[in-house]
């Protein structure tokens, strides 16, 4: 079974880490790290490196289609070479599959128009924009596509899906084996779990970090 | 403040990202990976690379020091070399932070002896070794000493040191920023409560990268990247 995690410029690294983390240990799975180029890609903070191992060209019908999100999530949905490749991959894979802001990109392929689907909390209008219906779940299926919300909610992603291609048992036992019993320090990862003052600090620090990228 | 994190051949990466992903938020950080040689590290499964920025020669002093783990950290038990190093930065470190068996390299370091750690379940009985104390919880703090349980644990352990430096509102904004509420699909369970076979299956999983032998296999990545890419800018383009 063919995995392809599609890498680009910018891209946060638990978006992809957490079900890669899950779904590299599926039996028979041969999962890749694409990008536009084989070779290094440079993650969000600007201070992380993760090798792709092939380009994109080099791989065609997955099974299974990863797309995660991140602060270069608009420059690669405004890139044909990339929407061409996973529009193209979607027509035959057996999960298309999108985490955090990763959703957008599957949104400007035109795979969401008229589903359900997640994304990370700040990013609900600009997902709606693609004619789909955010959906605040951590973890969103409509039949072959899921998404997952923002950045962690990629290993419930994970899970979720590798207990769907393989069984409830196999996707138990890789719970147990990344010892997945969250137990965060605080009890507000979400907007609803918040207060306004944290939510409206988070989104200042995202609205630079954009800036900075743009 | 300066974050190292250390990386070895068969490092397990959600150990290692998880961390972090909150840690590398903290305004000014600056982050570096570190392994004994410069280059691409490829992690247990043979299907991930990270790029080392530096040797760990290279390093003369850190604040935050980062041991993940990994079936390829249990030779490193023994590397004097690669010990030596961990002493030597947690010397200056203001932390010293060990996820999943990453923990019982900073153990086997010395560097716990007469603490209390904790570190992926299945390694629990080892810390003793070294003279550390096991404690069965999420993540633990001894001093300057944060360890973590298994793998995902580096997350909440990541946090929680997030909110040791930072203080608890900086620490929520960055909890929110990973929309970390998690909902397992699963009920949450310790590996104790897990069935015999599950527990057998991970343990193999944990020690020998799912008893497949992956550590033998050729990594999927070879060449080393000479010019590193640090700066926002493509490294593609």
């Amino acid at each position: 079974m063919e995995i392809s995690v599609v890498l680009y410029d910018r891209f946060t690294a638990l978006d992809c880490i957490g079900p890669y983390e899950v779904l590299s240990r599926i039996p028979g799975a041969r999962l890749r790290f694409l990008a536009k180029k084989a070779g290094p890609v440079t993650t969000d903070t600007g201070m992380l490196t993760v090798v792709a191992e092939a380009a994109l060209k080099d791989v065609s019908k997955p099974e299974i289609v990863l797309v995660p999100g991140g602060p270069g999530d608009e420059a690669a949905l405004a890139d044909a070479e990339i929407t061409d490749w996973i529009s193209k991959a979607h027509e035959t894979s057996k999960w298309t599959t999108s985490v955090c802001t990763g959703a957008l990109i599957l949104g400007a392929c035109g795979i969401l128009k008229g589903l359900d689907a997640t994304t990370h909390w700040a990013s609900a209008a600009r997902l709606e924009s693609f004619g789909a219906r955010y959906t605040e779940q951590r973890v969103v299926r409509q039949g072959k596509i899921i998404t997952g919300a923002g950045v962690s909610a990629g290993i419930d992603m994970g899970l979720t899906l590798a207990a769907l291609e393989v069984n409830e048992e196999f996707a138990k036992a890789i719970q147990l084996g990344i010892e997945y019993d969250p137990q965060p320090p605080f009890d507000c990862g979400a907007p609803s779990k918040s207060t306004p003052e944290i939510v409206q600090m988070l989104v200042a620090m995202m609205g630079s970090n954009r800036e900075a990228a743009a | 403040m300066k974050l190292t994190i250390v990386i070895f051949d068969g490092f397990t990466t959600l150990d290692a990202i998880g961390g972090y992903e909150s840690l590398s938020r903290i305004p000014g950080i600056e982050v570096e990976w570190v392994s004994q040689q410069k280059g691409v590290i490829v992690a247990d499964t043979r299907a991930a690379g990270i790029v080392a920025y530096r040797t760990l020669d290279e390093v003369k002093e850190t604040d935050i020091l980062y041991v993940p783990g990994g079936p390829g950290g249990e030779p490193l038990e023994t590397d004097e070399v690669f010990l030596g190093h961990l002493r030597r930065l947690d010397a200056t470190s203001t932390w010293t932070f060990g996820v999943c068996n990453g923990s019982a390299l900073i153990a086997a370091a010395g560097l716990l002896r007469g603490r209390k750690a904790v570190t992926n379940w299945f390694y629990r009985h080892r810390l003793a070794e070294w003279g550390a104390e096991f404690v069965a919880v999420r993540y633990h703090r001894d001093g300057k000493y944060v360890t973590c349980g298994g793998v995902s644990a580096g997350i909440d352990g990541g946090l929680y040191l997030c909110s040791l430096i930072l203080g608890d509102a900086l620490a929520k904004t960055i909890q929110l920023g990973i929309e970390y509420y998690p909902a397992p699909p699963f009920p949450e369970r310790t590996p104790d409560e897990a069935p015999a076979d599950a527990q057998a299956f991970m343990h193999a999983f944990d020690t020998q990268g799912g008893g497949l032998g992956l550590l033998d296999l050729p990594p999927a990545f070879s060449g080393e990247f000479g010019v590193v890419q640090r700066s926002i800018t493509s490294a593609a383009a």
